[in-house]
């Protein structure tokens, strides 16, 4: 089946008002593919993942995924069918521990939730879960600390392990090194990497352009909402349009 | 302490939980005091008019309003924070002014000739719900349920139904207050829709707001102390309202997740999960 | 008798739209809901009675109505409002307003005793009629509009010609912006919250002229309709609010009129839960959807 897409996106659009967010977008994604998303402040990336993820409504287009058209579909059905995310500004369960937040990802009895009143082993299958995935992300001795009381870097990786909980085929990261240092951003790399099983493709924004460079097999490039340019990460970040977007907006990383 | 003063406080502690519960998925509801009506009106009608045994009417009671509590939620909770309190304020008046035009119940006069509940009903309804909660505590569903609380939509995100855990805890809420209301009915023997007013609805919440909104203890050490205090403390008993407020309003400012506010871990170490 | 019922109507509705007017501008200002107004609109009436027993005339005694309620609303946004101003304390202090409202009704119920009493307007003033297009209209109807409208027309004025009322509306669009250009957002608030209890004591006032009662009851079975009326008009929508409570006002009499009773109480709440649900952007307001918060 490697010829249709994981994730189609059939020219979508997004306005609020009178501003568009998005305009006239495709950009497909096949099974193992790994794609950064670059683009200037402001230029829809991240209204990208809302759209996909289902956190906005297209004003226009659809998108769809693993072979289904979820344009109309509610968050939690699109969580269920593969798509997990991350969140520029980190969104956690801050007042509960690191482990319960990963914990309540997990998926359980096919999703129906008042099951899980009728179970009577205790919680042990929860807990090694739990436990397993936060030993992928490092985090494994803050297993009982509240996520709230993290340090930035720490709460960006919790975020990564509560997204692999749902077992998503698509995972989506907005901004994963966003106010990391060098160091910080080489080991957020090798946690990508070590986990690569349980990431069978990826959708990365990032303006760290060397990042993307390192961790993408493909890169789009959007401004105003529009994809500017598409290919490999030398070719898009040697495209004119996504030089002059950058010098425009005054970004001298390229 | 006199069996009418047990009895209340038991049915207190049964509607704080009914609030409890519905908040636990994050709704403030201040329709209890009509889903409380409702339960006791229904159980009445099905024991006086139509002969039914007291304890098939309280459960046809509990399911019916549970039911109309899950299909009242299901559009009502497409609002939230504020203006679900402004739905739920509406559904209270709406309640009781329906009661009050319903002359097949004795309207604004009210009904009689129920009869039946004990202490023992009411206390052990109460040690069946408080071992519920706890069961559901230790839960999978309860670690759900906090996450819903915390951030809905990041929550709906994980693959969490939030809408349909919503409609579950609104009807369950629904349910109980209404069999708190029908153990209320066949106690008094009397009832008329006063004593469903607005203010049932806005106290019961107060109840949890107080004692703590993040464990199932808090609301009985809310409706506890709120029924209790006054009557217990001699002189207190006609500055209840007087003292209720003021302990909320200080209360809200010091200690806004009540005086119980820890949180009960649904995983590892089971001690307190901070303020 | 179906135009005297509109009149009725609309003098009803004039009363519910100035406590209305209260909750729509503290919610305009700080996106919160004071329960407390409607207490507020009851106790306009025992300040009328307290006034005019310590030996006030009337129109003193109206006065006294606005600054009052205006001060105790000075206290409500003390105690209920100063400390919860983020996003996340909305319901933490409707709370706290509502308990500052049970604890009015206690001290009046400690003050008056639990039964109505009786508002001291001479009774020729309540007697007096005026034709009018061959109506028979009371006096006080007459007058109570005519306060209503002047109100509102005061309202008006500081909130569109005053730098008070620019202020206001600056702070309304965005508190963070308001502070950036040097606005006193605090100041703003206390202003909001003294015009607001104000105008719900006035319309305490206007409700006690018209009834010769003030009961302690009110509060709850009238003030709070203004809340969902606010609800009906678009929370924070000064002209929603006045619309919200003539309309319904006037359906309420109308109801009375064709022996619906008190069954017509249904209808203001049953319409705020279907504009809530289906335009929560008010009645009278455009139809602009909200996107949902990422």
């Amino acid at each position: 089946m490697s010829d249709t897409p994981l994730l189609d996106v059939r020219a979508i659009s997004k306005r609020f008002g009178g501003i568009t967010a998005i305009d006239d977008l495709s950009i497909s994604l096949f099974k193992g593919d790994i794609l950064g998303l670059v683009g200037p402040n402001g230029a829809g990336k991240t209204a990208f993942v809302n759209c996909v993820t289902g956190f906005y409504t297209l004003s226009g287009g659809a998108i769809h995924f693993d072979g289904r058209d979820i344009s109309a579909l509610p968050l939690h059905q699109r969580g269920r069918l593969g798509l997990a995310r991350t969140f520029q500004n980190i969104r956690l369960f801050r007042r509960m521990t690191v482990a319960e937040n990963v914990a309540c990802a997990l998926r359980d009895h096919a999703d129906r939730p008042l099951r899980s009143l009728f179970r009577f082993g205790g919680d042990a299958g929860f807990v090694r879960a739990a436990r397993d995935l936060l030993e992928r992300v490092r985090l494994a001795d803050k297993a009982d600390q509240l996520a709230g009381s993290l340090p930035y870097g720490e709460a960006r990786r919790l975020e990564i392990a509560r997204a692999l909980a749902t077992r998503p085929k698509l995972l989506l990261l907005d901004e994963p090194t966003a106010g990391m240092n060098e160091e910080e951003t080489q080991e957020l790399l090798a946690d990508l990497r070590r986990n690569a099983d349980l990431i069978p493709s990826m959708i990365v924004i990032e303006h760290d352009i060397k990042f993307i460079r390192d961790v993408s097999t493909r890169v789009v490039a959007m401004d105003y909402g529009r994809k500017i340019a598409e290919g490999s990460a030398a070719e898009v970040f040697a495209h004119p349009q996504v030089v002059e977007a950058y010098l425009g907006a005054g970004d001298a990383d390229v | 302490m006199s069996q009418d003063l047990l009895f209340l406080t038991g049915v207190n502690i049964l509607m704080a939980w009914s609030v409890y519960i519905i908040l636990l998925s994050g709704s403030l509801s201040f329709a209890n005091g009509g889903f409380m009506a409702l339960g006791a009106y229904a159980a009445g009608v099905l024991t006086v008019k139509w002969g039914m045994n007291f304890y098939a009417a309280l459960a046809l009671a509990g399911i019916g309003t549970g039911l109309v509590g899950a299909l009242l939620a299901y559009p009502a909770l497409r609002t939230r924070g504020v203006y679900l309190i402004l739905v739920t304020v509406g559904l209270s008046f709406i309640i009781q002014t329906l009661i009050q035009n319903t002359d097949y119940v004795g309207g604004v006069r009210g009904m009689t000739g129920m009869m039946g509940t004990t202490n023992w009903h009411v206390w052990g309804l109460i040690a069946i719900v408080g071992v519920g909660l706890f069961w559901l505590s230790r839960s999978h569903l309860q670690r759900q349920l906090d996450a819903v609380r915390e951030d809905e939509r990041v929550a709906a995100s994980l693959g969490i139904d939030v809408v349909y855990l919503k409609v579950v805890c609104f009807a369950v809420g629904a349910g109980l207050a209404a069999i708190a209301g029908g153990l209320y009915s066949h106690y008094m023997v009397f009832i008329n829709p006063d004593h469903f007013n607005i203010f049932v609805s806005i106290y019961v919440v107060l109840y949890v707001v107080l004692g703590g909104v993040n464990n199932f203890i808090g609301p009985v050490i809310g409706a506890s102390v709120m029924t209790l205090l006054p009557e217990l403390v001699r002189g207190l008993q006609s500055y209840r309202p007087l003292i209720f407020g003021v302990v909320i309003i200080v209360l809200l400012l010091v200690r806004p997740n009540g005086l119980l506010s820890f949180r009960l871990r649904t995983l590892g170490a089971h001690k307190e999960g901070g303020a | 008798m179906i135009a005297e019922q509109i009149v009725n109507g609309v003098v009803l509705g004039s009363m519910y739209a100035l406590v209305a007017l209260g909750f729509t501008l503290v919610f305009g200002v700080l996106d919160k809901l004071n329960f407390a107004l409607s207490e507020l609109f009851m106790l306009g009436g025992f300040v009328v009675i307290a006034s005019v027993g310590l030996g006030a005339p009337l129109w003193l005694a109206g006065i006294l109505v606005l600054v009052v309620c205006g001060l105790l609303g000075l206290v409500v946004e003390f105690v209920s409002f100063r400390k919860f101003t983020s996003a996340d304390a909305q319901v933490t202090a409707a709370l706290s307003s509502l308990a500052v409202g049970l604890i009015m009704i206690d001290l009046v119920q400690k003050t008056w005793g639990g039964e109505p009493v009786s508002v001291p307007v001479p009774i020729e003033w309540r007697r007096a009629n005026v034709a009018f297009f061959g109506m028979q209209i009371q006096v006080m109807k007459i007058v109570i509009l005519a306060v209503t409208l002047v109100l509102m027309g005061v309202l008006h004025w500081l909130i569109s010609r005053t730098a008070m009322g620019r202020n206001i509306r600056a702070v309304a669009e965005s508190p963070t912006f308001a502070t950036l250009l040097g606005i006193d957002v605090k100041r703003v608030n206390q202003q909001t919250f003294f015009i607001a209890s104000a105008l719900a004591g006035a319309g305490g006032l206007m409700f006690s002229l018209r009834n010769g009662i003030a009961s302690s009851d009110i509060g709850f079975t009238f003030g709070l309709k203004a809340l969902a009326i606010m609800a009906i008009g678009g929370m924070g929508d000064l002209r929603g609010a006045v619309l919200g409570g003539i309309l319904v006002g006037v359906i309420e009499s109308l109801a009375i009129q064709f022996g619906f009773g008190k069954l017509g109480e249904i209808i203001v709440w049953a319409l705020m839960i279907l504009v809530l649900l289906a335009r929560p952007g008010g009645l009278f307001g455009a139809a602009h959807t909200t996107e949902q918060r990422a």
